[in-house]
């Protein structure tokens, strides 16, 4: 059991678990800006860790694990981040460059055998653990790319690039992790509904936001919404989708990015362009980063950690060197490449829901345990690696403070 | 000192294209930097094609061969355009005319690497990143320097056609600024910009820079901002005041226009250097940055104003009547532009469509690409 802090103040009566929820963000949230005010820490990786801070002492005071971590509220956060992922990427390079999808089916490829050869030939581990790891480690978090391209508002190849391979990653990983558990729990008895699934998620998913999208149009025609009412438009689009996937048997992280793209392609007055919304985008950047901090779990046993770590330079490597080897032929140079798998480095919210997902199954919850480890070093470290990436490739153009 | 600046004879009349070019974000259509990886690429496929860095990663400079005549200037504007637009459709960036872009910030720009960048950067400031405009140069060529100087002198009275003609910056920071050329605005901050000097000769035009520099205040030519200033090293005269036009059919067709206008001025010179020309010509100019087609222009001799769309039709007139070989093509191509407006009217129209700069600024690179061969 964990030692309990003499922190008496979580005695008192006049603390109920609202007041803590609200006392342990506002501690969180001051804590990342100063360390971004005095330590330089990049933002995004400074809120992540302020948010595994409120987590830490929530685990360790009777009275503040009264507040339960709204996961619900994360993964709700999530697929509004996603909605904007999916109106940024810009899905029509893979049209004018086929390179693109070349390179990013070979980075994600490569970063699954890397992992998966690391573990169960380095390491020992089971094919089944390693299959699940590998497929949850090879994908990279378009959120965090998103929010570190735009809090230091950068421009260039390599960001743009980062975001695409990010979500063509996650949307590999996705209908990938559906199709390892329906089979794990199919015992490999090879069913038509199994070979199926991939396309029942595509498709299922493209219908359900095509229905949201449809949604938030008639409301924004109706309304002429613009700035803050807009994007509450949009959260309330995004927290329907995400109500109606999960008992559908879709993937919300599908439909969030589907949403996005619909929007996109058929918003030609770029009236709900994310360019345009209001600060609330940014708060919600905020929350979520904190709550994502909140939920990652630290390193159950130094075993997990090492593991954890060799993933970690595994997939760090992979992903600089196959976008290295693949940069010249979709027209870039070398260098830039490797900067480009420097910035797929971090892993969030997508990640940690896989990690959860597989522990509740028998017989992996150590891969579980492995993957939430991984998470936990790659939405800290990922952030940083990300903006060292853009820095080198000069593409911030956010003016000196 | 004392180097007199040595200039190089070329074919009388010939003509050269420079065109600086937005590198724009094909989501959100704010400029976004791309400069080096575009010109390697289209480097390593056409590197016989002069395709060049500019100031800033947003922007990048093409320029034709030394041409004679509107078809090779043409033909070659299209040549470097479709090459610019394949090789940006790889990064997926989009690629613009216009003076100005819209709505981005003069803040986020970056400066590109390079001796002669830096030293700009150092010596204005914020300035250099301001200068983050976008113009088409045209240069004609002159037998001497004394002839280019004459010239220089005589296409200065033409330089509110030129800013009229080619305006397509009414834009800018997000505002539309009510002129239709704003980037003369910005060109003016810099000490050195506006009417070259009223030196009457070449040796006059070497005493006066060999001050210049013996002071410390210019280093070479290229410190020069004049409107319209010779170029010795390239044997020409290089017109400076055009906005980058929204496509390279009407860049070609303005710099034939400024080589009809030098052949007429070569038939009867008369380089006019009172004080009451440099009093008109910088009203002159503020009317045709301004009001576009739609200013007026005063003549100094007579006192008397007149439209300056008409001057434009009376001098298309006097061009045809004059000149032998014109090609109809580009003065049809202008008359056209009298008629329904400048690249300012069509960008003010496509903002009054969709009340959205990002929409203009995807329109304008739609238009740019237009007739792209594929």
């Amino acid at each position: 059991m964990a030692p309990e802090l003499p922190l008496s103040i979580f005695k008192a009566p006049l603390l109920s678990p609202l007041a803590v929820s609200a006392l342990l963000f506002f501690g969180a949230l001051s804590l990342a800006e100063l360390a971004v005010r005095v330590a330089r820490v990049p933002r995004i990786a400074a809120l992540v860790l302020a948010g595994a801070a409120a987590g830490w002492v929530r685990s360790r005071s009777p009275a503040a694990a009264l507040v339960p971590v709204p996961s619900v509220l994360l993964e709700a956060l999530a697929m509004v981040l996603l909605f904007e992922v999916g109106q940024r990427v810009p899905l029509e390079w893979i049209r004018s460059n086929p390179w693109m999808l070349v390179a990013s089916v070979g980075e994600t490829g490569a970063t699954f055998c890397a992992i998966f050869a690391v573990l169960a030939y380095g390491l020992g581990r089971s094919a089944v653990e390693s299959l699940f790891v590998g497929v949850i480690c090879m994908a990279a978090s378009p959120i965090v790319v998103m929010s570190v391209t735009k809090d230091l508002r950068a421009r260039g190849q390599v960001s743009e690039r980062a975001l695409l391979f990010s979500t063509l990653s996650s949307v590999y990983a996705a209908l990938t992790m559906q199709l390892l558990i329906t089979g794990y729990l199919a015992a490999a008895h090879v069913q038509l509904t199994l070979v199926l699934q991939p396309l029942f998620q595509l498709v299922g998913a493209f219908l359900l936001a095509a229905v949201t999208a449809g949604v938030l149009r008639v409301f924004a025609l109706l309304t002429q919404a613009r700035g803050a009412v807009l994007t509450v438009g949009i959260i309330c689009s995004c927290v329907l989708l995400y109500a109606y996937a999960s008992p559908l048997g879709l993937s919300p992280v599908l439909a969030a990015l589907f949403l996005g793209l619909l929007v996109r392609a058929t918003d030609r007055s770029h009236s709900l362009l994310s360019h345009q919304t209001s600060e609330t985008g940014a708060v919600l950047t905020l929350a979520y980063f904190i709550l994502l901090g909140a939920s990652l779990s630290w390193f159950p046993t130094w075993r997990i950690a090492g593991i954890a770590a060799a993933i970690v330079a595994i997939r760090l490597l992979a992903k600089a060197a196959v976008n290295a080897l693949l940069a010249v032929p979709a027209a870039l140079r070398t260098g830039k490449g490797a900067m480009v798998g420097l910035s797929l480095s971090p892993l969030s919210s997508l990640a940690l829901m896989f990690a959860a997902t597989i522990a509740r199954h028998p017989g992996l919850e150590e891969a579980g345990e492995i993957s939430a480890a991984v998470v936990l070093a790659m939405a800290i470290l990922g952030p940083v690696l990300t903006e060292i990436a853009f820095r080198l490739a000069q593409e911030p153009t956010h003016p000196l403070p | 000192m004392n180097d007199l600046l040595c200039f190089r004879a070329s074919r009388p009349f010939t003509l050269g294209v420079e065109l600086e070019l937005q590198l724009v974000d094909r989501r959100d259509g704010d400029l976004t930097h791309g400069a080096t990886d575009l010109l390697r690429i289209a480097r390593r496929r056409h590197p016989q094609l002069d395709i060049k860095l500019e100031i800033t990663e947003s922007m990048i400079e093409i320029a034709t061969e030394v041409r004679f005549d509107y078809e090779g200037i043409l033909g070659d504007l299209r040549v470097l355009r479709d090459v610019v637009c394949e090789a940006a459709e790889r990064l997926n960036v989009g690629v613009c005319g216009g003076g100005t872009h819209p709505f981005q910030s003069w803040t986020e720009r970056h400066i590109a690497d390079g001796p002669r960048m830096r030293r700009i950067s150092d010596l204005y400031g914020y300035l250099a990143k301001q200068f983050t405009v976008f113009g088409q140069h045209v240069h004609v060529g002159c037998p001497d320097g004394d002839a280019a100087i004459a010239l220089a002198h005589g296409l200065s009275r033409y330089v509110p056609h030129f800013i009229a003609l080619a305006a397509s910056s009414p834009f800018l920071q997000g505002e539309d600024t009510a002129f239709d050329c704003a980037r003369m605005n910005t060109i003016s901050s810099f000490p050195l910009s506006g009417r070259m000097p009223s030196v009457r000769d070449w040796a006059e035009f070497n005493s006066y820079f060999d001050k210049m520099r013996s002071t410390g205040i210019v280093d070479s030519m290229k410190d020069f901002y004049w409107d319209i200033r010779p170029k010795p090293e390239y044997g020409t005269v290089e017109v400076r005041v055009f906005d980058t036009p929204l496509s390279v059919e009407r860049a070609a067709a303005l710099a034939v226009y400024v080589q009809c206008l030098a052949r007429l001025l070569a038939a009867s010179p008369r380089p006019d250097l009172t004080q009451d020309t440099e009093l008109v010509y910088r009203f002159n100019r503020f009317q045709a940055c301004r009001f576009g087609l739609r200013g007026e222009l005063v003549d100094p001799i007579t006192r008397e104003r007149r439209p300056l769309h008409q001057d434009v039709r009376e001098t298309i007139a006097t061009i045809r009547r004059q000149l032998r070989g014109v090609p109809s093509e580009p003065l049809q191509s202008i008359e056209h532009c009298l008629d329904s407006g400048n690249d300012a009217a069509w960008l003010r129209a496509r903002f009054a469509q969709s009340r959205n700069l990002g929409v203009v600024v995807n329109a304008q690179t739609s238009l740019f690409a237009r007739s792209r061969a594929h």
